[in-house]
């Protein structure tokens, strides 16, 4: 638990902080851009499209989330530590490249995984190494679509140039002089 | 693109809760109940801000010349290809249904493997709107600027090896 604040510096707050108001000017100026280029035929289509993209969101994201609250509490800092935290050296990176390469799903799911083993000790290098393995190397996305679709020799030929590149990553993101703010305002409110 | 609501994946996700909120309760302690809460709490805090970005990633996708760009990557060669595909991959959303229809057209229209790649590489790891859509409202800025920095040349490192690879071994041409 890093959080210092006090517990009850209510949930709302945090929900509508800075953060939310930020995206939300975002949102009102690409979309008044969107509807002067455009006109507000687009701006609605968009957000319809928007509307039916929240749908398909919604369930994986709360089963995301609630996932990653459980693995919170069920896999013990210490052992997260060990395995992939500051400490881990090469060893941490290959793991969290593996284990990325193995996450299927999208963002909606990954994202809260990787705020949960953020929040439980896992370093940057780490989860950078994860992020960029699941991006990039995706087994999942592999078998189903670029075998198929590109062929093997194309497909083999891509993973030769890229499987050694999340552990790179990886290693920059350690040697970065720049902190990342551990998360104190995403959901260790309690 | 239609988006199925509910598939395999809806399925897997609520397996995987189903099966750690088991091992949650068995280890007792509270836990289980931790765990729903922190879940909830964190859906809570996301969720809006996910929603208000997710508008702001939408109206942005209609900003751009998406086919005009993809025309562009076919119709360049050598290292000018390269360095487009690197350029224009962050504004392609980046899930496998959009980018692979793309990938093989881009491969029908003439690129260069060296150039697919980057570009496919550019579209997973400069995503803009998953950077956008997810990971400046859940792990904040600083982390994501921290990712970018260290991941900055994998994209042309990319091209680059395809570059080294091909003329190597002579495969394609």
């Amino acid at each position: 638990m890093r959080s210092a604040r006090p517990a009850k510096s209510s949930l709302l707050s945090q929900i509508l902080g800075g953060p939310f108001w930020i995206f939300l000017g975002v949102a009102v100026l690409t979309g008044a851009v969107t509807w002067y280029l455009k006109g507000p035929e687009t701006v609605e289509h968009a957000v319809l499209g928007d509307l039916h993209l929240l749908l398909f969101l919604i369930p994986r994201m709360l089963g995301g989330m609630i996932l990653a609250g459980l693995v919170q509490v069920v896999l013990p800092p210490e052992v997260v530590a060990r395995w992939v935290g500051a400490e881990s050296g090469v060893r941490g990176l290959v793991i969290a490249t593996a284990v990325g390469a193995l996450t299927p799903g999208g963002p909606m799911t990954t994202f809260p995984i990787v705020v949960a083993f953020y929040m439980s000790g896992a370093d940057r290098g780490a989860l950078v190494a994860y992020l960029t393995a699941w991006s990039l190397l995706g087994f999942q996305r592999f078998l189903v679509w670029e075998l198929p679709l590109l062929g093997p020799d194309i497909a083999l030929l891509r993973l030769l140039v890229v499987f050694w590149m999340p552990v790179l990553a990886g290693a920059i993101a350690r040697r970065l002089p720049l902190d990342p703010r551990p998360p104190t305002d995403r959901g260790q409110g309690a | 693109m239609k988006l199925q609501i509910f598939d395999m994946s809806v399925v897997l996700i609520w397996s995987l809760v189903a099966i750690l909120a088991v091992i949650a309760w068995r280890q007792g302690e509270g836990k289980l109940r931790l765990g729903l809460t922190r879940g909830l709490q964190m859906f809570g805090i996301n969720g809006p801000r996910v929603m208000v970005a997710l508008l702001a990633a939408g109206f942005l996708s209609y900003l751009l010349p998406k086919a005009l760009v993809a025309q562009w990557l076919g119709a360049e060669a050598g290292w000018q290809a390269i360095l487009i595909g690197c350029l224009v991959g962050p504004f392609f959303p980046g899930g496998p249904l959009v980018i692979f229809p793309v990938l093989v057209a881009l491969l029908k229209a003439g690129a260069g493997l060296p150039a697919v790649f980057a570009f496919l590489t550019s579209a997973s790891v400069w995503g803009l709107h998953r950077i956008l859509m997810f990971e400046i409202p859940m792990m904040g800025p600083r982390f994501a600027a921290i990712r970018l920095i260290s991941s900055c040349l994998l994209p042309p490192l990319v091209g680059l090896m395809t570059v080294i690879i091909l003329q190597f071994t002579g495969t394609f041409p």
